[in-house]
């Protein structure tokens, strides 16, 4: 029989990093005819058409923009990830194997999920800094198969004692780049209107984390000491964003001419090479009005595009503060450049001697918040680098591209990643579990056996409390552990772990209403209704028969604002006001224990409708009162 | 009975009085008219066979100068006097001044219905008993259930599409009850296909016809002829479909008018370079690739993987119909001067014919067909 898989990523026809990851061991796995295949993409719905067009079965798992709306930011990131939907997913195809690739705080809380580890579960994941993501390291014991996509991760995590952990590369279809001919090269040079200039590429997204200031001092410096190299550096990135480039080339001084830039045509999709000169210019290609600007995430080059592009430079330059693989860095390989990348992160890879690169210097320097390391590539030594491939012979270029290309081909190509995935997956055992998912609940009332010590205690707590396993290298045990040392009693510790516990199940929020409402305090009703316009209406018709039942009170009705019209000429409505989301808090409203509320009585009609739909009886139920 | 606004009444524990809301004046020419809901934001309460019911209706409602107003929806219903899209509050002044309102269960039935107003309302994803007008005499409303062979879906899509079940001689029929009128239409509905409204009309290029809407589909894989073919593509934008490829010098001419490409191939079929693609797509010319064979739909997906693959025949079941079933369509082929309103039709030379044919290639368009069977003594014939 073959084996399910679940791959949870981008979708494979998304233009990102994770979707042509995805998109290529995809097709790589589908063509071994080994595996039934089911892609799950963020970004999209359950039943987006596009899901029925790719070979294998599909499906979104990010909810509606309608249904993200309501929630709060937290869970709307971890829905946009498909939290919930995949547990949907999961019970639908009942995998063997679930592969999820994407940046590791998109896998939150997975390890709560009854499903987790009873498939075979695989996280390959982006990390980018030093120290590695607490978060990263926190779930490296609850991941049985955790691969990074850069091997600097591999060799953090493995310092941690975390030996599971392993390097698996970012796979890239390698068909689409390579060294043109040199006489096409050349009359492709000659079309973009350069002929002998040296040519400095840098194919990027305009971040912060790109190190654009670093490269423009660099870029200065060896045009002042090399005059005769003409130099010119070409910024294949969106000037309409991120860095203001033009400003830095000001402030250092750097001519207009001596800096290019990729153009392409919203219309025809032409690329143009030319200095920076604003945005939304005329077409001279289709005459399109307006149509051309600076290379973009809406609007890019195609891959073959590309290849021209990298094919136009003398020599690739990638100075960044971080990064999980750098794509670019691999694709100038595959044209055969000489490439200086900054020896730190996912760089390290692609600057040593078996890739067929030169590493640039860096200083440390700590990102605030998160005190990442992040690297400062040192100008002077991009300066002194971009001297030394300037002053190397053709044949000592032609010799190092050719070995850069062919470690590419080696390491990060859609056969050798594939092959490796293969394997990996072949390898996991066989799944017995019933695929039945519920939610994960805390024993908030559970008591431990006696006799424990203190090591054991902890782990008990974990797994029966928590309901979750804990490494003992975890900072969570560790922390535990001081203070039970330092005379914590245990009793307090279970005390703690029970309130996490019943903190977790109840999930509640504070809402902060105090402003929208008038001086009567005490003299309050609430209706919370909402939506839509059939139940405002209704309720509306409701109202003169609540007034007459609490004459001194005031109504107050919480509806979203499109459904005011609904009510608001009803006069026994004291005010209207737009619903949120933390109205949905009965005790907050009304008042529990120390705490007033605002409301003396708040009622939710919708509960039993929308909520949760339970007075429908299949329209034969009856009432033994008249309710008109 | 449990009535929604019952469940609401219970919670509030008071009695149910009447919404209380300021009407808004809105002009209108007419002093007779029916409403009818054009709300389409609920896809499991959009009722799709409004046209055919107001086609049944049309002379009945001419006689008596009765005019019809349709309320929201994106475009005007075929057979509607006017398209209204107004507040709520206008609505509800054009509902208060109607003699019926038509649609589906939603705020426009229950204010008609609080109002006196007749109704004839339309049940997609719901019991009728849990939603119905609520404060209607019986005499004065209507409610239309789909044959219930499942529990309702109770959401906004209905995987079964239940309220277009209910076919449109019900809701013709309720409409002439609720008015006074005691004659019926007199048509059985067999089906309707999902595609019934969408207007298509396919040329076969081997004849230039003048006249024809901006839009057409060539149906190149049906017949061919060069002239023919070079004026439609010059004159109208054009979708081909054809049996092969067609070679980008041919395309080039025309890119302008080509919005779409589709052609039928198998996975023997001789790998079409990416290249082709790139041209077509720095074109925006949009491509479709047919699966001959519904196996090879995953191999030639794979194989070009960035463009749409479907397969050319869905392989549709055959229905047991009457014999004196006719059917009618908003998809035609078009051929010299001859009218064909299937394929199957044209493949037999029966042009302007609207019997039923029983054939792989009439079933195969089945989405595209209204069929129903003409009784004597009929209101108006569809």
């Amino acid at each position: 029989m073959k084996k399910k898989v679940i791959i949870h990523s981008n979708f494979c026809k998304a233009f990102t990093g994770f979707g042509k990851n995805k998109k290529n061991i995809l097709r790589y796995l589908y063509d071994t005819g080994k595996y039934e295949l089911f892609e799950l993409a963020n970004g999209l719905q359950w039943e987006d058409p596009r899901t029925k067009l790719v070979p294998w079965e599909c499906r979104g798992v990010t909810p509606s923009p309608a249904q993200l709306a309501a929630l709060d930011a937290k869970s709307r990131r971890a829905e946009g990830y498909g939290y919930t939907l995949v547990d949907k997913a999961i019970k639908e195809f009942k995998p063997d194997v679930y592969i999820g690739i994407e940046d590791i705080w998109a896998f939150n809380n997975y390890h709560h999920k009854p499903w987790w580890n009873k498939v075979n579960c695989m996280v390959w994941t982006t990390l980018d800094s030093l120290p590695i993501l607490p978060q990263a390291i926190q779930y490296a014991p609850k991941i049985k198969n955790y691969f990074v996509w850069a091997s600097f991760a591999e060799k953090a995590m493995q310092e941690m004692g975390y030996d599971h952990v392993k390097t698996l590369r970012g796979s890239l279809d390698t068909d689409n780049f390579y060294r043109m001919p040199d006489e096409e090269r050349g009359k492709l040079r000659s079309y973009h209107g350069i002929s002998d200039e040296f040519v400095i590429g840098f194919v990027f997204r305009n971040q912060l984390r790109k190190s654009v200031p670093n490269l423009l001092e660099g870029f200065k410096q060896f045009k002042s000491k090399n005059p005769d190299s003409k130099a010119k550096l070409l910024l294949h990135t969106h000037w309409g964003e991120g860095w203001d480039i033009k400003s830095l080339m000001e402030e250092k001084g750097i001519g207009n001419m001596d800096v290019l830039t990729t153009y392409v045509c919203n219309s025809c999709s032409k690329y143009y090479i030319s200095p920076f000169k604003g945005q939304q210019t005329d077409c001279p290609s289709c005459g399109s009005k307006k149509s051309v600007n600076t290379t973009n995430t809406k609007k890019g080059v195609s891959e073959e595009q590309l290849n021209e592009i990298y094919n136009l430079m003398d020599v690739y330059c990638h100075p960044f503060t971080s990064g999980g693989q750098e794509i670019p860095i691999q694709e100038a390989k595959l044209t055969e450049l000489v490439t200086l990348v900054t020896n730190y992160s996912c760089g390290e890879d692609s600057c040593s001697d078996e890739s067929g690169g030169f590493a640039l210097d860096w200083s440390e320097y700590r990102e605030p918040g998160t005190q990442f390391i992040k690297a400062s590539t040192d100008p002077n030594h991009i300066h002194s680098m971009l001297e030394h491939v300037y002053g190397m012979t053709n044949e000592e270029k032609s010799e190092m591209g050719a070995k850069s290309r062919e470690w590419v081909i080696d390491n990060f190509s859609v056969e050798v990643i594939g092959k490796k995935l293969e394997s990996i997956i072949d390898n996991m055992p066989d799944v017995d579990y019933d695929y039945e998912t519920t939610h994960k609940v805390m024993d908030a009332d559970y008591n431990p056996p006696e006799g424990l010590n203190s090591d054991e205690y902890i782990v008990d707590l974990y797994e029966n409390i928590v309901k979750e396993g804990v490494d003992r290298r975890s900072t969570g045990f560790k922390h535990w552990k001081g203070e039970l040392a330092k005379g914590m009693k245990e009793e307090a510790l279970l005390t703690h772990f029970k309130n996490i516990a019943k903190k977790h199940n109840l999930d509640a929020n504070k809402p902060k209403l105090e402003d929208l409402l008038s001086d009567d305090e005490g003299k309050r009703i609430a209706i919370v209704i909402p939506e839509s316009e059939t139940d405002v209406l209704l309720v509306n018709s409701l109202l003169g028969q609540l007034k007459k039942n609490y004459k001194q009170y005031n109504i107050y009705i919480f509806t979203k604002p499109e459904y005011f019209d609904f009510i608001e000429d009803n006069p026994n409505t004291h005010k209207i006001l737009p619903y949120k989301k933390e109205l949905d808090n009965t005790f907050s409203l009304e008042g529990r224990g120390g705490e007033r509320g605002m409301f003396e009585m708040v009622f939710y009609p919708s509960v039993t409708t929308q909520k949760n739909p339970c007075y429908i009886h299949n329209g034969l139920s009856k009432n033994q009162f008249s309710l008109k | 009975m449990s009535h929604l606004v019952e469940e609401y009444a219970k919670n509030l524990g008071v009695k149910i009085g009447k919404p209380i809301v300021n009407q808004h004046f809105f002009p209108i020419e007419f002093n007779n008219y029916i409403v009818i809901s054009g709300d389409s934001s609920t896809a499991s309460k959009t009722y799709k066979s409004y046209t055919i019911v107001l086609g049944f209706l049309s002379s009945f409602l001419e006689k008596r100068d009765i005019k019809v107003v349709q309320l929201g929806g994106d475009k005007p219903l075929r057979g509607v006097n006017k398209h209204v899209s107004c507040s709520f509050k206008n609505t509800a002044y054009l509902v208060s001044k109607s003699m019926l309102y038509i649609g589906p269960d939603n705020y426009l039935a229950q204010y008609a219905s609080s109002i006196g107003v007749k109704t004839v309302s339309i049940f997609g994803n719901s019991y009728a008993n849990v939603t119905k007008p609520f404060w209607s005499n019986r005499q004065d409303s209507i409610c239309l259930e789909p044959d219930w062979d499942s529990r309702p879906c109770y959401s906004n899509h209905d995987p079964k599409d239940n309220i277009n079940k209910i076919k449109p001689e019900e809701v013709a029929n309720s409409i002439l009850k609720l008015l006074g009128h005691e004659k019926k239409v007199d048509v059985e509905t067999f089906h309707i296909g999902k595609h019934y409204n969408q207007p298509i009309i396919e040329v076969v290029p081997t004849e230039i016809i003048t006249g024809l809407p901006k839009e057409v589909y060539l149906r190149a894989d049906y017949g061919f002829e060069e002239e023919a073919f070079m004026y439609y593509c010059e004159n109208h934008k054009v979708t081909v479909i054809s049996e092969g490829l067609i070679q980008l010098s041919v395309l080039k001419s025309i890119k302008h008018n080509v919005k779409m490409l589709m052609f039928a191939l198998d996975a023997e079929t001789d790998k079409i370079p990416k290249k082709y693609f790139d041209v077509l797509a720095s074109w925006k010319i949009k491509i479709i690739l047919l699966s001959e064979k519904e196996s090879d739909l995953g191999v030639l997906r794979n194989r070009y993987f960035d463009v749409d693959v479907h397969p050319r025949y869905k392989g549709v079941e055959r229905m047991e119909l009457p014999d004196s079933c006719k059917f009618s369509t908003n998809k035609y082929i078009l051929e010299a001067d001859k009218k064909y309103f299937s394929y199957a039709h044209y493949k037999k030379g029966l042009d302007n014919d609207n019997n039923v044919l029983d054939t792989p290639e009439y079933w195969d368009e089945l989405d595209h067909f209204y069929i129903y069977e003409q009784k004597e003594n009929s209101e108006k014939s569809s």
